[in-house]
């Protein structure tokens, strides 16, 4: 599975110039889906027994690894899945969305597949590294694609160098535990910890490894780059950008914390609510921006932050639910952002623009792509009981049990008032609602004009069918009755140190407690449809906010205008600040990583 | 053990990001993101040394010697061509930006913010 996309990219690399760009397209194609299928294989048979494979047979001598694995459980195995679909989703579409997509954009791509594949099953701590830097390089590569225009350059500089940066604190905590234990083997680190109390070696390990993946998984305040980035890079590879690269930011936290840290002595309730903490603050803070948003990619992009805010708070519960719950919310999530982002792209080639305001009414003529988007803004919204539903009443439901009920209007204000951005958005653009034209008061920048990736053409069908079936797809998972259970199997292998490292360095694989069934109660229900009507009222707020007396704007614009001003003035686009907030989250998270550590 | 491979390997990380936040050319900031990669080298080198190490070259080794630690030094090999990737793509977009827009400042370039 990881062979396989490299000698894709390498053949399309050496051969393209030669080949016609459809047979380009079909070997690009025909190997992502290949990679889907494996993926999908290995789950069924992960979730029987995880599979262990050691490169070069090096096998473990006395209980320490002398070589690298590949340690596949369920939870790897369904996000190499998702990751697989995803990109064959974002080639299919970049067939037709496309013009001149080089042989290098699908080298780029099956390297980002490659990439995404190592990382998920990967049971060596540097070979994670490797593999996600891999990831990491192809994705910068892929946002400065369109390399004609200025902001492109900007974007994917801001977002190579803070990654960068991000992926070297990641290294810095491999140095610390490699010094302190002598091994790179996630099953060897996490036995060789086990039970030690947290000093300031493991702290300051566990801190980098948060931060720097946390800087890929866009949590605050290292979130900076993605909006710059979302903004220039090319609409078919948003789509595996944002539902599945951030997300394996938070993954390769939950991962290196299950596997390596969690043996740790009082470690645990700490973190739970250090990461809690990270990820309210994450999921509010990118919900805000994107009711400040007229371009619709930086919109998606902040719903895209706000979303991954969400999922952290799902992990940092440390229970078997909260981690089911966020597998299935990034895949609901994943899916129907990549639906929206492909949307964007259909509006961006119709039109040329995908600028709000500049779209205004003209989205009339293509009512089945409005539709779409409709559905998928109120699925953004949690609307049950489809895919992003369904794992946000998994989460609720565990928070609830550890008595942190205050999570779920965390997630009723961040569905909410994503959803009702993108529903705002969609009702000016394709039923002509709302003002026409922007307010005088607020300095909206036209961000959104920037070449279509192809010559003006009519919008082929194509694309709008490619969402459609990622959206059915998103929406579906929900409705899949084995999901959950599926889910909280993979969950409960994930989470378990000593099964992990039994199945790993020994083999020896004894199943989990069959979970119990999931009992979606009344509440998550309850919680579904508010978040939608929070959704829907926002949208016709921000739809008739010009008719509204003329006091009662004044006093919300009182209100309103000194922290806008605020959050748009410390999203500068500027490296510098982007660096600086980077070296002050950490300090933060040091910080506070210490008092609830005590 | 001496902690000045430490203190040195902390002292360019720290310079480092203090360049790139103040940075005002792009080939400047590529070249300090190079010297905050390097920090980590330095790091796992110095985790790697033994007192009084040979080199760890295996069919020679004197009896008695301990060899410092080979694995290391192959981590610092491989985040070094991690390294070279990275700035050579960084590089190349700082020459597209002079090729086209005739600037290194990267507040000439800069058109997203909010």
């Amino acid at each position: 599975m990881v062979v396989v996309p490299l000698l894709g990219a390498c053949g399309i690399a050496a051969l393209g110039r030669h080949l016609p760009r459809k047979l380009t397209d079909a070997v690009s194609i025909g190997v992502a889906v290949a990679v889907t299928a494996m993926a999908l294989v290995l789950f069924y048979e992960a979730q029987r027994h995880p599979v262990v494979r050691w490169m070069g047979d090096w096998r473990p001598v006395h209980g320490f690894a002398l070589g690298i694995c590949l340690a596949v459980d369920p939870f790897g195995a369904g996000a190499c899945a998702l990751a697989g679909f995803l990109v064959t989703a974002a080639l299919v579409f970049s067939t037709w969305h496309f013009d001149s997509a080089g042989r290098l954009f699908h080298v780029l791509m099956l390297l980002f597949l490659c990439g995404a594949a190592g990382f998920c099953l990967t049971g060596d701590l540097f070979n994670l590294f490797v593999f996600f830097e891999l990831l990491s390089v192809s994705a910068y590569g892929l946002t400065g694609y369109k390399i004609s225009e200025r902001g492109p350059i900007q974007g994917a500089l801001t977002f190579a160098v803070v990654n960068t940066v991000g992926s070297y604190f990641v290294l810095l905590g491999i140095a610390l535990l490699y010094g302190q234990v002598g091994a790179l083997n996630l099953a060897q680190l996490g036995s060789a910890l086990a039970g030690k109390p947290p000093d300031a070696l493991i702290r300051s390990a566990l801190l980098f490894f948060v931060a720097g993946f946390g800087v890929k998984g866009a949590l605050v305040p290292f979130h900076f780059w993605l909006a710059d980035a979302y903004a220039v890079a090319p609409v078919p590879v948003l789509v595996p950008f944002s539902g599945i690269m951030v997300e394996l930011g938070l993954f390769g936290i939950a991962r290196v914390y299950w596997t390596v840290f969690s043996g740790v002595s009082g470690l645990g309730s700490g973190l739970s609510g250090l990461l809690l903490g990270i990820g309210v603050a994450t999921a509010l803070w990118g919900a805000v921006m994107t009711l400040l948003q007229p371009n619709l990619k930086r919109l998606l992009a902040f719903a895209t932050v706000a979303d991954s805010g969400l999922t952290l708070i799902g992990i940092s519960l440390f229970t078997r639910e909260g981690l089911a719950g966020s597998g299935l919310y990034v895949i609901g999530h994943g899916l129907v952002n990549g639906a929206l982002f492909m949307g964007t792209g259909v509006l961006l080639d119709g039109m040329g623009t995908v600028n709000v305001d500049a779209l205004h009414g003209k989205g009339k003529r293509l009512p089945w792509l409005g539709a779409v988007m409709t559905l998928a803004a109120l699925a953004l919204a949690d609307l049950p009981p489809f895919g992003p539903f369904t794992g946000q009443a998994l989460i609720d439901g565990s928070a609830h049990h550890l008595g942190l009920g205050f999570t779920r209007w965390i997630a009723i204000a961040t569905a909410g008032l994503t959803g009702g951005a993108v529903l705002n958005a969609v009702a000016r653009i394709f039923l002509a609602w709302g003002p026409s034209s922007p307010e005088p008061e607020e300095d909206r920048e036209d961000l959104g004009k920037e070449e279509p990736e192809r010559s003006e053409q009519p919008v082929h069908p194509g694309m709008i069918v490619t969402s459609a079936v990622l959206l059915g797809a998103g929406m579906l998972v929900g409705l899949v009755p084995f999901a959950s259970d599926a889910a909280e199997r993979a969950a409960s292998i994930f989470e378990s140190r000593l099964g992990y490292e039994g199945w790993v360095m020994r083999g020896i694989f004894r199943l989990p407690a069959p979970p119990h069934p999931p009992h979606i109660s009344g509440t998550e229900l309850l919680i579904g449809f508010g978040s939608v009507a929070l959704a829907l009222a926002i949208g016709i707020i921000a739809l008739v906010r010009t008719r509204l007396p003329k006091r009662l704007r004044g006093i919300f614009h009182q209100l309103g205008i000194g922290p806008i001003r605020l959050l748009r003035r410390l999203q500068s686009g500027h490296l510098g600040d982007d660096v600086a907030w980077l070296v002050v989250g950490i300090a933060l998270y040091s910080v506070l990583l210490a008092v609830v550590l005590g | 053990m001496s902690f000045i491979p430490y203190a040195a390997s902390a002292w360019l990380l720290l310079v480092g990001l203090w360049g790139l936040v103040t940075s005002r050319h792009l080939v400047h900031q590529i070249l300090c993101l190079n010297v905050v990669q390097s920090s980590t080298y330095v790091l796992l080198i110095s985790i790697g040394w033994r007192a009084n190490g040979a080199a760890p070259i295996f069919l020679k080794l004197p009896k008695g010697q301990v060899p410092v630690d080979p694995v290391v030094q192959a981590l610092v090999l491989t985040d070094i061509v991690v390294g070279v990737a990275v700035t050579a793509l960084l590089l190349a977009l700082a020459l597209q930006a002079y090729k086209r827009f005739g600037t290194f400042d990267p507040e000439r370039l800069r058109q997203l913010r909010g």
